[in-house]
């Protein structure tokens, strides 16, 4: 899960949270209310018809009393005892609904079912319909009375239910609102980290004196971007370091080495020595050029690992590719090699001459020196593709396993050591080929089939433009 | 042989290149003063072309560095027209000859072959060995008066040999001067067999009595008059 999804998480969860807690006691304050108002009501109703029942006989002081008590009947269901526990009035609706009154004084909850003839309560249903219940003692005009009085709520589970719809609803587009928001804000939040993140990673090794540009506030980005900076002028310096000391160690050593070479040069030419000997020279000569070859290699591979110095013109590598193997001609007769070419007519591509030169004359030399020595063949073929051009260069080989197969382009690795020691490659001839089709931003892999021998192809894919 | 051009002016190298590459020289080139010396020290060449005003390091730095290095490869000068103050100042820093931009090209290739003559201490404009004559200019071989019928690897070969009249050189020196940088002339030198022999047949010596094999070392050339 990325950042932005997390904050947005934390930020609805957070509020959400808040939200349930808010709810929640709103829903109990809302709830507790209407029995609070029922309880008043009743206590109230209690000594307004204890006003209307005379003090001796419990009946109704007047006919409007009477009237009062009776409309009241309808509504409430009521009971009035005196001191010695005898009825004095009830209510129609007492008489009617049949409530489990409890012995002691308190307020209740109870349920009943209420016939559906009664006035003044709107039912509908035969179930059984809350009541409230207050049973307590009242003292009125010097004497003490029992009351039991209750009112009917037919609608209250509804209304509680809607109540907690309503909260529900209220909680789901709360949610919702968070998740828009809060995905908006952490958006904003992480705004500049993308921004930063985008510019860094245009900072390459070959742009490494780019910086991320720093924001006006001294915050905790800013504070990103110079750690960010600091590093990259770390980077740039140690890089900048290893490639002079790889071109200065290499200059070091050019000078002593044409030394060597101009002293086997000159002691072949003398006659007091024997022919054994001046036959010794020269494979110490042939050394000698091998670390000349070497320091030539690690020269241009740092040359193009700094700039490249990339020179594109439109080429025929069809005709490039045929001039180049016909220098090899007399190579590939004196190893016995056969040759195959599959080129298509003029291939014309962008290319820096130069370069694919050397990427072409590199590929061979490496496949000619890496061909079986019995049944050498080396095949190679150009064409057009969607895209651009593809090469395949293929030669007889021994099997290259998998892993290895990746390694070959890596500085001075070797697949057969012994034999690339004898045969005088300097280990860097497919780095710098690499490079260089990079360079041309192309693309190279190697593939081997067969059990033990078989086939090598090494293919190279260069865009057209 | 093998040319080294030094020279900022890509349009200009190409066309140099181009003239060289038809008179079979060699030519590699190099566009400042820095990747000039990295490739006379790792290289091996027969002449170079030095334009004076170049980035990194200049002609003359160049031209002093080599000569300081006791390395006494021919260089021609490239020189601005008109600047007589560069050409002597070159001259007296161990430039062998110059030449004034523009120039054409067939006046530079005439001081190619003067100097490369004069290099190798040859007084003829023709080389020649037994019944064998080579004229570098027309490019052309006469085995006792008959034109030979060369390649061009064969014509560089021969002729590369014959400037070093006298001196036993190595096959991978032979492919050094044969082929450009880009070949490895450890790989190059295994054809230089195939070619000698295919060369010894058209010049008539099919026993190697001009041509000489130095056993495990190279090929030589001996005047027999000497």
């Amino acid at each position: 899960m990325n950042i932005r999804n997390r904050i947005t998480l934390w930020i609805t969860g957070a509020g959400l949270l808040a939200g349930l807690i808010f709810s929640l006691i709103i829903s109990h304050e809302l709830i507790e209310q209407p029995f609070e108002l029922l309880d008043k009501d009743l206590d109230g109703h209690a000594y307004t018809l204890l006003i209307g029942l005379s003090p001796q006989n419990g009946s109704p002081v007047s006919a409007s009393d009477t009237h009062i008590l009776q409309s009241l009947g309808t509504l409430y269901w009521f009971n009035v005892f005196d001191r010695q526990h005898n009825l004095i009035y009830t209510s129609s609706m007492a008489q009617e609904v049949n409530l489990q009154v409890p012995e002691k004084e308190g307020r209740y909850n109870l349920t009943a079912v209420i016939p559906l003839e009664i006035d003044g309560v709107k039912q509908e249903t035969h179930d059984e319909t809350p009541f409230r219940m207050h049973i307590f003692m009242v003292p009125f005009g010097g004497k003490n009375y029992f009351v039991q009085i209750a009112k009917p709520m037919p609608h209250l589970q509804e209304e509680i239910n809607e109540v907690f719809v309503a909260i529900g609803v209220g909680l789901v587009a709360f949610a919702l609102t968070l998740v828009l928001f809060g995905y908006f804000v952490a958006g904003k939040i992480l705004q500049p980290i993308t921004t930063i993140n985008m510019l860094a990673r245009e900072i390459s090794d070959k742009t490494l004196d780019k910086r991320i540009p720093l924001g006006k506030n001294q915050d905790e980005l800013y504070g990103l971007s110079s750690s960010l900076n600091q590093m990259f002028d770390r980077l740039q310096f140690s890089f900048k370091r290893q490639k002079e000391f790889i071109a200065n160690a290499s200059h070091e050593l050019k000078t002593p080495i044409a030394m060597q070479r101009l002293f086997f040069d000159e002691a072949v030419q003398r006659d007091d020595l024997s022919e054994d000997f001046k036959e010794k020279l020269m494979v110490q000569s042939g050394v000698t050029l091998r670390m000349n070859r070497l320091v030539k290699n690690l020269l241009d591979l740092s040359a193009l690992e700094q700039d490249g110095g990339f020179e594109p013109e439109i080429i025929n590598l069809s005709e490039l590719a045929a001039s180049i193997f016909e220098e090899f001609d007399e190579i590939f007769q004196a190893a016995g090699i056969r040759l195959s070419l599959d080129m298509a007519d003029a291939v014309h591509l962008p290319v820096d001459r130069e370069k694919i030169q050397r990427v072409l004359i590199n590929l061979i030399d490496n496949s000619i020196k890496y061909t079986l020595e019995e049944n050498g063949e080396i095949r190679f073929s150009l064409r057009k593709t969607g895209t651009g051009v593809e090469m395949i260069l293929s030669n007889t080989a021994e099997r290259i396993p998998q892993k290895e197969l990746e390694q070959v382009f890596n500085q001075f690795y070797r697949v057969e050591k012994s034999r690339s020691t004898a045969l005088g490659g300097s280990g860097l001839g497919l780095t710098i080929v690499k490079r260089i089709v990079e360079l041309h931003h192309g693309s190279i892999f190697m593939e081997s089939e067969g059990e033990t021998e078989g086939w090598v192809h090494l293919k190279i894919m260069l865009p057209a433009s | 042989m093998r040319i080294l051009v030094v020279d900022d002016e890509q349009t200009l190298v190409e066309q140099i290149r181009l003239t060289l590459t038809r008179q079979n020289y060699t030519v590699d080139s190099a566009s400042d003063g820095e990747k000039a010396l990295n490739k006379i020290y790792i290289e091996s060449y027969d002449l170079i072309l030095l334009d004076i005003m170049l980035p990194k390091k200049d002609g003359y730095e160049v031209l002093f560095e080599l000569r300081n290095e006791k390395d006494s490869t021919p260089v021609l000068m490239l020189t601005a027209k008109g600047e007589v103050e560069d050409r002597i100042k070159g001259l007296d820093m161990g430039a062998d000859d110059y030449l004034a931009k523009p120039f054409s090209m067939e006046e530079l290739l005439a001081r190619i072959r003067a100097l490369l003559r004069r290099s190798n201490e040859l007084v003829s404009p023709l080389l020649s060995v037994g019944s064998i004559i080579l004229n570098p200019a027309s490019r052309e071989v006469f085995q006792s008066g008959q034109l030979s019928d060369l390649t061009p690897k064969e014509f560089s070969i021969l002729e590369f040999l014959m400037y070093n009249m006298n001196r036993v050189v190595s096959r991978i020196s032979i492919a050094e001067h044969v082929w450009g940088e880009a070949f490895d002339p450890w790989t190059m030198s295994n054809s230089i067999d195939v070619h000698i022999k295919n060369l010894r047949k058209k010049i008539g010596d099919s026993r190697g009595k001009i041509l000489h094999t130095v056993r495990g070392v190279g090929y030589i050339i001996k005047d027999e008059n000497e």
